[in-house]
């Protein structure tokens, strides 16, 4: 009896010393990364060889993985028209590719897996949109493959497609990410139910400052008691900061991160947003509107997104980045009319033309091949549109050819369809794909227009590598990430929490983190900017 | 002499395998496990010394010594975030202690079988619950208007306006602990009702004799005689005290910023920090000072129970 005592102790004690030694990360990515270093050889030996290969035996199609973030369930036809796709691609570029759709909510966590451990992956979405994608950390960390000579020798469509935009995804003076043909600039706009302004018969351009915005919240306060008139900002846990802070106040940019910022986008000065007087203002203002009723009292807790609400009759509106096509857009996802009251004009800069790109992964056997069908993807309609919307009179049917206006086919309806991801805006060029019936015929048209004519920010191209100052940037995360929605919903008093908020971030070494970005900015200006 | 004295030693040890084969093969697949899962990882432990860079591999890249560890005391939030974490941890192992073991002896006290397990079901579940779901029904009752605020605060005691419960940072202390006892008394009580379940009666029956009374019988048998069980399940919580149960920190106050003052642990905070980075280098700085913390606090506390009392010390 004794002894089993004095095992089982032993055992005990073994386990409760070292089972605390499984840290949080060590654990799983050292055999990852382990394994990783083998196959970098591998393919390294291999390389020359795969390619001579690939020439000689031309019957044997290359398979491609091609990952990308969906933001509901994987359709159901997808693979069938994967297998479409696959017909296409082998008469075209000799590839076939599988789609490889990965829910959004795990997506960042996904792909660093994959890239880490060397799971087989060759094209990706990837991007600078935060806790969706990861580029900049994956670029510069070495983890995808490097785009330029690829793109001189396979990717011509991409480059006449995309023009100067692909310098804004450089890292390093590498290209490793082409950016998706999409709304590549935004307007910050007020996106509200169409029924209740016709209601009170309030004219929507009569609304241009605070004061206006104030007083047609008012009324939907008053007249609406069970209403509640505004969502700051296009999430869930939105803040004024998100909104409005630098884009109505000031035509500003946010320079990816919103840790030091342009105040004025045409001016290369970085600042701490949080110190300067516009974020005093912005604070109180939310304050105030929070008081008064004019945004979510459950701020804090809220997990319903705004499109959610507003169908579910309890928000009127909400305050969102904005396009060409935005209101039919919003409007078929609520339910109901929507009317948009453009607040600025559109604006451009690094992250909302770095937002989704395409990149290939580090560790691609295929990289050519990988570029090949990426450059399909940049000019090939046909292609596209299988992407896009499926396959034609299974998933949609053209009504006009001329003007490329599609619907859906015959006995499918928006329930009963199976292929509709939404998520045109990842697959390439999408001023390529068809439009929907109901959208406007020169959608694409207009979204050239828009693309071209916005405000470009001085600091388009430059992107910031906080590898020198990490230590600061980890703290400065975890100070923003404790007072940043509780100070952007307005569900705190700013005179007393703001001042603590700066003085944090003083401590945390904000300081130091201004100042190394604008020396990165000072010396992207120099190796020559943004023409 | 001496060789006869190492020869019948080395025999004696012999006999020893021999009669005890049988438990140490039963040993093994315990051994085996540990050491995939717990010995092979902790290589692990180099990465935070180590600036990696995918281009140069994981043994390429460059040491930089103690470099991913600074982040962890840069903030002012450094003392914040220990200190969250020791005295939850401390409130957590003599709350729950406390509760678990005067449970585990009602229990003991009722004498229908069925009645007990019914209870011993009843108070199991939240354990097997999932934190985001305890989440969600933590909301349920202190939502703007959930169940506290409309029933109880405006209901009850007919104040004007709730209590907005995920702005005060003041209650959640409370709240935490008491969340944390609800859900995890019933598995600690299981293992005290069944090492007093292993008493034997005749204990009981000669206090009676003597004339204890109900109250004196818990203090002079019962307790005494669970001791070891309670010291091992102490031990083995300070071993963890670094540590902190991510979802209760995480997901029960919603994440809610204003709240981190009294929710902000070193656990959270470093997910907090490093979630935009994800830099290898410095999520492993902060796990090897949690196992190197964590194994002296275990070392010294086992030296105190040593002290105290021998037999009840684990190594």
């Amino acid at each position: 009896m004794k002894r089993c005592k004095n095992i089982f102790t032993m055992l005990l004690s073994f386990v409760m010393s070292f089972a605390m030694i499984l840290s949080l990360s060590a654990c799983g990515k050292n055999d990852a990364g382990t394994t990783k270093e083998k196959t970098t050889e591998d393919t390294k030996q291999t390389d020359v060889g795969k390619d001579t290969e690939q020439v000689a035996d031309a019957e044997e199609p290359v398979n491609l993985t091609v990952a990308f973030a969906i933001f509901g369930e994987t359709p159901m036809d997808l693979n069938k028209i994967n297998e479409k796709i696959n017909e296409y691609l082998k008469e075209k570029v000799n590839a076939t590719i599988t789609l490889l759709p990965i829910s959004g909510s795990s997506y960042s966590q996904q792909i660093d897996l994959m890239l880490t451990s060397g799971e087989k992956l060759d094209l990706l979405v990837d991007g600078t949109i935060t806790a969706l994608f990861n580029y900049t950390s994956h670029a510069s960390k070495g983890q995808l493959y490097p785009m330029k000579d690829l793109l001189d020798e396979y990717g011509q469509g991409i480059q006449k497609a995309m023009g100067k935009y692909l310098d804004a995804a450089v890292v390093n003076g590498e290209i490793y990410g082409v950016p998706t043909n999409r709304d590549l600039a935004a307007r910050v706009s007020l996106l509200v139910r169409s029924s209740l302004l016709e209601k009170y018969k309030i004219d929507p351009a009569s609304i241009k400052t605070y004061e206006d915005m104030e007083g047609l919240f008012q009324t939907i306060k008053e007249k609406e008691p069970s209403v509640t008139p505004l969502m700051i900002a296009d999430s869930a846990s939105g803040t004024i900061f998100d909104s409005l802070g630098l884009s109505f106040d000031t035509a500003g940019d946010q320079l990816s991160d919103m840790i030091g910022v342009l105040m004025d986008n045409q001016v290369l000065k970085v600042a701490d947003y949080y110190e300067t007087e516009e974020c005093k203002a912005a604070c109180k203002r939310i304050r105030d509107w929070y008081e008064k009723g004019y945004v979510l009292q459950d701020a804090a807790t809220n997990q319903s997104s705004p499109t959610d609400l507003i169908k579910a009759g309890t928000v009127f509106g909400y305050i969102s980045n904005s396009k060409p096509g935005m209101e039919a857009q919003i409007a078929s996802t609520v339910g109901e009319d929507i009317t948009e009251i453009p607040l600025t004009e559109a604006l451009s800069d690094t992250q909302k033309v770095t937002g989704f790109m395409w990149a290939i992964a580090g560790e691609s056997k295929y990289s050519e091949k990988a570029m090949e069908v990426l450059n399909l993807m940049y000019t090939d309609p046909v292609f596209i549109n299988l992407l896009d919307h499926g396959i034609e009179g299974v998933h949609y049917k053209v009504v006009d050819k001329e003007n490329n206006i599609i619907d859906f086919a015959d006995g499918v309806t928006p329930d009963t369809t199976g292929y509709d991801m939404n998520i045109d805006f990842q697959f390439g060029n999408q001023l390529l794909s068809y439009i929907w019936e109901g959208d406007s015929p020169t959608l694409w048209k207009d979204m050239e227009q828009f693309n071209t004519s916005a405000k470009v920010s001085k600091a388009m191209g430059f992107q910031f590598d906080a590898t020198k100052v990490k230590t600061e940037y980890a703290s400065v995360n975890a100070v923003i990430n404790q007072y940043k929605t509780a100070l952007g919903q307005g569900t705190v008093d700013p005179t007393q929490y703001l001042p603590e908020f700066i003085q944090k971030l003083k401590a945390a070494g904000i300081d130091a983190i201004v100042t190394e970005k604008q020396a990165q900015l000072d010396a992207f200006v120099k190796a020559g900017g943004n023409d | 002499m001496a060789d006869g004295k190492a020869v019948a030693l080395k025999r004696k040890k012999r006999v020893k395998l021999k009669r005890y084969f049988m438990l140490y093969l039963m040993m093994v697949p315990g051994m085996v496990y540990l050491i995939i899962n717990n010995y092979i990882p902790m290589f692990g432990l180099y990465l935070a010394f180590k600036n990696i860079d995918f281009r140069k591999g994981l043994w390429g890249s460059d040491w930089i010594g103690l470099k991913n560890f600074e982040f962890l005391f840069k903030s002012t939030d450094a003392f914040i975030i220990t200190r969250n974490t020791i005295l939850y941890n401390l409130a957590f192992i003599v709350i729950n202690t406390f509760l678990a073991v005067m449970v585990a002896i009602l229990l003991n006290e009722i004498v229908k079988v069925r009645r007990v397990k019914i209870y011993q079901s009843l108070l199991l579940l939240p354990y097997l619950i999932s934190m985001v779901v305890v989440a969600y029904l933590v909301l349920a009752f202190l939502d703007n208007k959930g169940f506290i605020n409309s029933a109880v605060i405006t209901g009850l005691l007919k104040r004007k306006s709730g209590i907005s419960w995920y702005s005060e940072a003041g209650y959640w202390s409370l709240i935490i602990i008491f969340v944390n006892a609800w859900k995890n008394i019933g598995y600690l009580c299981v293992i005290y009702y069944a090492s007093i379940i292993g008493i034997s009666v005749e204990y009981y029956e000669a206090a009676k004799l003597d004339g204890a009374s109900m109250i004196q019988q818990i203090r002079f048998v019962t307790i005494p005689l669970i001791r070891p069980t309670i010291i091992t399940m102490v031990l083995l919580s300070i071993g963890r005290m670094f540590y902190s149960d991510f979802g209760l920190f995480y997901q029960v106050p919603m994440d809610s910023g204003a709240l981190y003052t009294a929710t902000n642990v070193i656990d959270t905070y470093v997910y907090r920090a490093l979630i935009k980075l994800s830099d290898i280098g410095m999520s492993s700085a902060a796990g090897v000072y949690q196992s190197v913390v964590g194994f002296v606090v275990v070392l010294c506390s086992n030296l105190a129970v040593r002290r105290i009392d021998k037999e009840s010390a684990l190594f």
